[in-house]
């Protein structure tokens, strides 16, 4: 059964338009689940609604197939991660940890003990009687995790908790979640608009924009089948090279040169290849102009314009290019997608003759 | 690069705004202590030096053993609630979501409302006789002190129209620090299920302790000085029941001209004030930790 499940769900806040409109998702129990998205897009209002921070305007949320919309956050076995931590300034780590448990009345030895247990996975033993004041970024939101993971709650939610750490710091606290993810057999609900996090951690990426979902998938599968042009230009970095067809009389061009496709005669595609998939090749009818060369060690990415239009290519061979060099591209025929330029939604039969 | 400070910049920078400060403060100070060691009685050109007399006769006084009392009562009974009662109206104001500057204005007008003035509207309402509080309690057959001239309740007037004046203003200093909690504080303890008084004893006055702290403070002094309210109301009577120590002091200095007594008070006076001072930032040094 699953967990949680959002049942066209409706969110509009006082006097404002509507910012999630008929959200259907289930989540299942153990699962490492990203809400991806850009900033605005209503992932921080779903995570809240699940909360109970935020009422739900309309539609049901169950979980353990039974309905929460009236029960306060208290009441939800839920344990929450916020992005500034909200750690209490005037505790010490021992009592913020320990706090929850307390107002709910458990015996102080068994606070003692749970706390202590945290403290010692998240290598916080030894600032039990610090004040948040008195630590780093990454203590305090080790603290911010210690204090949901006593309470040993059967969902976590977390909203952006690594944005406010510096890249480095964030690579190590990616996988230190993931780990007490499994480790405490949790179910998490994690918010980012970072994608790396996103595919880093993630069993499910659910991708959103404004408010819709627009895919939801593993992290391979919406990087390698993404369902529509915002995914395919959202998911990568670089993203997704994308280039509109020609389509005359029912003949479709990349610039000048013919693809044989099985199309219907008076559809607009779009063309998609992924960096990776794209490469040097002399002889391609496609050709490309140089505009920047961006070394990576291993590799390179060469961008340039095709016909104007931006294109990016991973390059890991030796040879020398220069701006405003012209260089043919090619691809292979089975690691491109097509999207309806209409709908920009993805063609999913194989459209090659 | 020169790092010293030259002998035009010292002047400029610190001599210059250091000024008022001298000529109003640090000056009649000395010209105090100097006086307080007299038997100066104001008018006569000629005095004498006697010592430490001025001093041991105010600490084995009567009057100055009362008002020290009276001090105290008035000071711990008006503080106490300004504090609470400011803070109160601190938290509903900060509730409310419409008319927050209209209210705020309300609770700002007492403070910069000539106290003198409002003392005189203040004595007309304690009025026993015509005061619309005693006619109010007479309509209600409650009984209807003598506000001004039993003992009691006249010490208790001169509170009332003490804590009248400085809630509202101690209302906006906790209204500012309560604004100041991020929202995400509350939202933790939402999920951790603390109930309303809860969140008010675990979380806000934990977290507004430094502003109670200078409050506390604020308040003490300001009733250490208080004169205007008890020399429109009651002039320190009925029977000495409302004279503190500051109104001792004019009472020492401007009606029975000994100077030398009523500046050796006034030496006391800035003597337990700096003492209470100085007790309080050691417990703010001891009480915040952020
Ligand atoms: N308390 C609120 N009142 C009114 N509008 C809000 C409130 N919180 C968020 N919004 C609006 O809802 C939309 C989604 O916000 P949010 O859920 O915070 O997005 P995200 O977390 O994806 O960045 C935004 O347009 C934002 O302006
Ligand atoms: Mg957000």
């Amino acid at each position: 059964m699953d967990l949680i499940e959002l049942k066209r769900i409706n969110k509009q806040y006082e006097n404002k338009e509507k910012v999630i409109e008929d959200f259907d998702l289930n989540i299942q129990k153990g699962d490492f689940t990203v809400f991806l998205g850009p900033s605005g897009c209503g992932k921080s209002t779903l995570l809240r609604m699940i909360a109970g921070l935020e009422k739900i305007s309309a539609g049901e949320l169950l979980i353990n197939g039974e309905l929460q919309n009236n029960l306060p956050p208290k009441e939800r076995d839920i344990a929450m991660v916020f992005q500034n931590y909200a750690l209490y300034p005037h505790m010490s780590v021992e009592k913020n940890m320990g706090f929850g448990l307390k107002m709910r009345g458990i015996d102080k030895q068994v606070i003692k003990q749970k706390v202590a247990d945290a403290a010692k996975i998240l290598n916080l033993t030894d600032y039990l009687d610090k004040f948040p004041g008195n630590l780093s970024g990454g203590q305090q939101q080790r603290v911010a995790l210690g204090r949901a993971i006593v309470r040993e709650s059967e969902i976590y939610l977390m909203d952006e908790p690594l944005s406010n750490l510096d890249a480095k710091l964030r690579a190590v606290m990616r996988e230190e979640i993931v780990t007490l993810h499994n480790q405490m057999a949790a179910t998490t609900i994690y918010v980012t608009h970072d994608q790396t996090e996103a595919m880093t951690m993630a069993d499910r990426i659910v991708i959103l924009n404004h408010g819709d979902i627009q895919q939801i998938g593993s992290p391979k599968e919406v990087y390698q089948r993404p369902q529509n042009m915002f995914v395919a230009s959202f998911i990568g970095i670089p993203p997704m090279n994308l280039i509109p067809l020609k389509n005359v009389a029912g003949k479709f061009y990349l610039e000048d040169a013919e693809l044989s496709l099985k199309a219907d005669i008076d559809q607009q595609l779009v063309f998609g290849v992924r960096p990776e998939d794209a490469f040097v090749d002399e002889s391609a009818p496609l050709k490309m102009k140089v505009t920047y060369i961006e070394d990576m060690g291993a590799d390179r990415y060469v961008h340039g314009l095709v016909n104007g239009t931006k294109f990016t290519l991973r390059d890991s061979s030796v040879n020398d290019y220069q701006v405003d060099q012209e260089i043919g591209v090619g691809f292979t025929a089975q690691q491109v997608s097509f999207f309806d330029q209409v709908s920009t939604n993805r063609v999913e039969d194989n459209l090659w003759k | 690069m020169e790092i010293k400070a030259s002998k035009r910049q010292l002047l400029l920078f610190v001599v210059i705004p250091l000024l008022p400060l001298i000529v109003f403060w640090i000056i009649p100070l000395i010209v105090s202590l100097w006086l307080s060691f007299t038997d100066w009685n104001y008018i006569s050109p000629t005095f004498n030096y006697v010592g430490i007399k001025n001093y041991t006769q105010l600490f084995t006084s009567q009057e100055f053993k009362q008002a020290l009392a009276h001090t105290a009562y008035f000071t711990f009974f008006s503080v106490v609630p300004i504090i609470v009662l400011g803070f109160l109206l601190a938290v509903g104001l900060n509730k409310l979501k419409r008319s927050y500057k209209f209210i705020q204005a309300l609770l700002f007008a007492p403070w910069v409302t000539p106290l003198i003035g409002m003392s005189i509207v203040w004595g007309w309402i304690f009025n026993s006789k015509v005061g619309p509080i005693n006619q109010i309690l007479h309509l209600l057959h409650l009984p209807e002190p003598q506000w001004l001239t039993n003992p009691t309740a006249a010490m208790w007037t001169i509170i009332i129209v003490t804590i009248w004046k400085n809630a509202g203003w101690a209302a906006l200093f906790f209204s500012d620090a309560l604004a100041k909690i991020p929202a995400s504080l509350f939202e933790v303890s939402d999920m951790e299920g603390l109930s309303w008084w809860q969140k008010i004893w675990y979380v806000l006055i934990p977290l507004v302790s430094p502003t109670t702290l200078f409050l506390v403070i604020v308040m003490i002094l300001e009733c250490l000085q208080a004169y205007d309210q008890i020399t429109v109301l009651t002039q320190g009577g009925p029977a000495g029941s409302t004279t503190t120590l500051l109104y001792l002091y004019y009472q020492l200095g401007f009606k029975q001209f000994q100077m030398g007594s009523a500046t050796a008070l006034s030496i006391i006076i800035l003597v337990i004030s700096a003492i209470l001072a100085y007790i309080s930032i050691r417990m703010s040094r001891k009480h915040t930790y952020y």
